[in-house]
């Protein structure tokens, strides 16, 4: 009996004394990661042609109106963002008579026109202007943090026309040639690592 | 538990039985011994070992008692990580659902024997970085979550947002053993605003203590 008796005691001691597969109280931390890749997006142009009209008075020279600073046309272009830091790049064209006549260009006209491409409503720091000249004219901006379009949302606005003469220099009241006039403003979202 | 139990026994002193031994004149003294020492042990058991029937005394009794103290088993996995995958689409926005290992079975078979309390507490996924957003109208660097645990037979819903502070505790009226899983669901950020890029970490604390 005093064997049995034994045997009891050990085994209630054996339960009771802690162990590695007993515990009053147990907790489990699970770690969770997760990635978003650094991306801009743009979306489609309210208006993808901003149409200034004739350009020119009676007299053959560039409208007052389209020489104030003013804007004389704009476009929306929605959902832009960055989520990450990024370069904001736009590039620019002069309005470029699409068909020139064959003869040479007359010191007193003007095949070309130069005007203010600003985008509001995307840096703190006011709008992004460029005033394109040449063939390559680019502004170009770095932001060290994401960025979306603030209220209103991207706003390209044209403004300040001006005469270009053959050297591509502002000269004023220059008599714009007959035809169709096309200029191009590109704007562009990069990742900036 | 308790049980009890009474034991009743006559002993006979070592030896061939009485039925079996050879008495000879010369041990006639001995046989007188041995005949007298059975009687008195067949006295002393008649006397300390009486059936309770005939007993006018309570038996001797032992009670051998036992208890199962209140206990669980324990989660010995070491560094539980979940890969959550990307958070955001092709337009930068939250995903609905995440694409990567949203679900972990912490144990195949964890017990508990007795009432508990279960404590889920959920932080959300912060961007490793960048802990201010300037443009915080249209981005985000947080990123919460539903993190859901299941517990072989429980029935509630053991669910936490991490946007609850310091978590909730859960109480499990029984003793419950079974598969333990946890499962990291609903993506959500407040006023859809978009993450900023980078890593982001979040972390689920599971504790499981006896209510009593």
């Amino acid at each position: 009996m005093l064997h049995r008796r034994t045997l009891l005691m050990a085994g209630l001691a054996t339960l009771a004394a802690p162990g590695n597969a007993h515990a009053n109280s147990v907790s489990q931390q699970i770690d969770i990661g997760a990635t978003v890749a650094g991306a801009c997006g743009m979306g489609n142009p309210d208006d993808e042609i901003i149409e200034l009209g004739d350009l020119t008075d009676p007299d053959g020279t560039l409208k007052g109106d389209l020489t104030s600073a003013s804007a004389s046309g704009s476009t929306i272009i929605p959902d832009a963002w960055c989520n990450t830091p990024h370069k904001l790049t736009m590039e620019a064209t002069p309005m470029t008579l699409q068909a020139p006549p064959a003869y040479a260009q007359p010191s007193y006209m003007a095949r070309k026109v130069t005007y203010w491409a600003r985008l509001k409503n995307w840096s703190p720091m006011g709008a992004i202007s460029l005033r394109p000249h040449g063939g390559s004219d680019q502004s170009e901006n770095e932001f060290n943090s994401a960025l979306a379009a603030q209220s209103g949302g991207l706003t390209l606005e044209i403004s300040q026309l001006e005469t270009l003469n053959q050297s591509n220099n502002e000269v004023s009241n220059l008599m714009l040639e007959v035809g169709d006039y096309k200029g191009t403003v590109t704007i562009t979202l990069a990742t900036n690592p | 538990m308790k049980d009890k139990y009474s034991f009743v026994r006559a002993t006979v002193a070592r030896g061939a039985p009485p039925s079996s031994l050879t008495l000879r004149p010369a041990d006639e003294f001995q046989e007188k011994i041995v005949r007298t020492t059975l009687l008195s042990a067949l006295l002393l058991g008649a006397s300390a070992y009486a059936l309770p029937a005939s007993a006018e005394t309570d038996p001797p009794s032992i009670t051998v008692q036992s208890t199962i103290p209140p206990y669980c088993s324990e989660l010995s996995m070491q560094d539980v990580t979940l890969d959550l995958g990307t958070l955001t689409d092709v337009n930068g926005k939250l995903v609905s659902q995440f694409a990567g290992d949203d679900t972990r079975e912490l144990a195949s078979s964890f017990y508990c024997n007795a009432p508990t309390k279960v404590k889920i507490e959920a932080d959300p996924l912060m961007n490793d970085i960048v802990t201010t957003v300037d443009d915080d109208q249209s981005f985000t660097n947080r990123v919460d979550y539903t993190a859901k645990l299941t517990w072989a037979n429980v029935t509630g819903d053991l669910s936490v947002s991490s946007t609850v502070d310091d978590g909730t505790e859960f109480d499990i009226p029984q003793a419950q053993i079974g598969t333990m899983a946890i499962e990291i669901s609903q993506p959500d950020v407040t006023g859809n605003l978009r993450p900023v890029a980078g890593g982001y970490t979040g972390a689920v604390r599971l504790t499981i203590s006896l209510a009593q």
